[in-house]
């Protein structure tokens, strides 16, 4: 099965054509948004950890601006902060990606700042006007599954619906990423279950139970099972877990990617679930995604979550046929058929399927026709980690 | 497309064939009787009769589960029993434990 992309120098194929403006800390985001603002295809990220090397945040961002749906990169750097500014033009440049960069401080100021940035867009949008969709097969998708805002339809209709899909999608040759390792407490015998060997077995067991202990310092665990969970009717972790990880479909789990202070592990391009290790914050979430290389991401809901990503076209799936009515302008898949009764998991599957492949022919989400740029960045507390002993 | 079932019933979704519980599409009330459905393609497994008042989402037994066995939801354990359940009874939290957080503590 085929997809229209933009084929990359690295192999790799993009289904967004983006001209990518970050600011590597926060005290140049403004200039960064100014310049993004002249140009529809330009956005504008940053991350809000402070200026200092952090290798977490630096990696993400290179992940992110040498992600397939990026065209050309434009790098805001003030001139005095701590991140490795030379480390993310080497990367980003290696990569093949065109990048051009301004020192703030050496450039003369923001206005200055500002109006050159503005020449680079028009110079990258000659670049990106020129590159054109070509024919590329399924198995260069990776696509990432997430959920949140999850009311008792989640486990019943929109998750297992989505996993459908991901299994049409592995054996299309996609690459489907799960993330979430806190929700995945309760449900660890299903993902093991379903690893490709003891290694990959013992790496889930690991990312799932450092998570929980990072959680529970001092027994605080306040994210996993919440009022409404019992509500709406479930009766335990186990249960909440197992109806969040069906997102993933059923097929072998090749490997834990891991999230650390020296490495930022990519999949490989083999077809299959990759359980990242991270975190559930839906925006930070998702840019750990596209930082691995994700084109798209699939999110579920039940009460009607709305979000987006500047750099990964949001799918936004719901499962509450009274949601999907209510909030229809922001919803691109209702599954909210199989509670209704009018149709079938599998028939609702194929409809995200097909929506997987229509957005990455380009059709527009409503996420992105709504505007959402949504971007974040995640880090650890190496402090946290040194005091528990974590070695991620 | 595939939609088996034409009948009247209030419908639950059993979401694996192994499973032991179904969830309620719909509010049930006491002495119904209910369609249980494949969550794969809506066929009709069998028809039970609730024995208490279940809300949308809620549980339902499809079989007897004596104290102490599993309850198996998308094919995996999501708890045990700790009282007899009978089929058609209402299934959560005053019926069932965590596995998980039994362990735990």
């Amino acid at each position: 099965m085929k997809f229209l992309g933009y084929q990359r120098e690295n192999g790799s194929v993009g289904i967004r054509n983006k001209i990518l403006v970050v600011a590597l800390s926060d005290c140049c985001e403004p200039i960064a948004r100014q310049i993004a603002q002249v140009a529809d295809d330009a956005v504008a990220i940053t991350q809000h950890h402070g200026c200092i090397n952090d290798p977490i945040v630096l990696n993400t961002l290179i992940g992110v601006a040498t992600n397939p749906n990026i065209s050309s990169v434009i790098v805001i750097i003030m001139g005095c902060e701590g991140i490795n500014t030379s480390e993310f033009i080497t990367a980003v440049s290696k990569s093949g990606t065109p990048l051009q960069s301004i020192v703030v401080q050496e450039t003369g100021g923001t206005t200055k700042a500002i109006k050159k940035g503005c020449e680079f867009v028009k110079e990258f949008q000659d670049i990106a006007s020129a590159q054109t969709r070509v024919e590329a097969d399924l198995n260069k998708l990776v696509v990432g599954v997430k959920c949140g805002g999850s009311d008792a339809t989640n486990g019943i209709a929109g998750n297992p619906a989505v996993g459908v899909a991901s299994d049409y999608l592995i054996d299309a040759g996609g690459v489907v990423i799960l993330s979430e390792p806190i929700e995945a407490l309760g449900a660890e015998s299903y993902l093991m279950d379903r690893a490709i060997n003891d290694g990959v077995k013992k790496d889930i067991k690991k990312v799932i139970m450092d998570e929980f202990r990072r959680s529970n310092v001092n027994e605080s665990m306040t994210e996993v099972m919440c009022k409404g969970n019992y509500l709406g009717g479930l009766s335990s972790i186990e249960e909440k877990a197992l109806g969040a990880v069906l997102k993933s479909g059923s097929r072998d789990i090749l490997g834990v990617l891991k999230v650390n202070s020296t490495i930022l592990e990519k999949p490989e391009n083999n077809a299959g679930v990759y359980f990242q290790d991270g975190t559930h914050v839906e925006p930070m979430a998702m840019t750990l995604m596209a930082a691995v290389g994700a084109q798209l991401v699939v999110y579920v809901s039940g009460r009607g979550g709305t979000l987006g990503h500047a750099v990964v076209p949001f799918i936004n799936v719901n499962g509450n046929p009274n949601t999907c009515k209510t909030m229809r302008d922001d919803i691109d898949v209702c599954a909210g058929g199989i509670i209704t009764g009018t149709k079938s998991l599998s028939s609702v599957g194929e409809d995200i399927f097909t929506k997987i492949k229509q957005v990455s022919n380009g059709e527009i989400t409503k996420s992105e026709i709504n505007g959402y740029d949504n971007f974040s960045v995640f880090t650890r507390d190496q402090r946290l980690e040194d005091l528990l002993g974590i070695n991620s | 497309m595939s939609i088996a079932v034409k009948n009247k019933l209030k419908k639950a979704l059993q979401m694996s064939g192994n499973d032991n519980v179904a969830i309620a599409l719909s509010d049930l009330q006491q002495g119904e009787k209910i369609s249980v459905l494949t969550s794969s393609d809506r066929a009709e497994v069998r028809v039970i009769t609730a024995n208490d008042d279940i809300s949308f989402g809620h549980k339902i037994a499809l079989e007897n589960i004596a104290s102490d066995t599993k309850v198996v939801k998308y094919s995996y354990k999501i708890g045990l029993a700790i009282k007899m359940i009978h089929e058609g009874d209402h299934v959560h939290v005053h019926n069932i434990v965590s596995q998980y957080l039994h362990e735990k503590e």
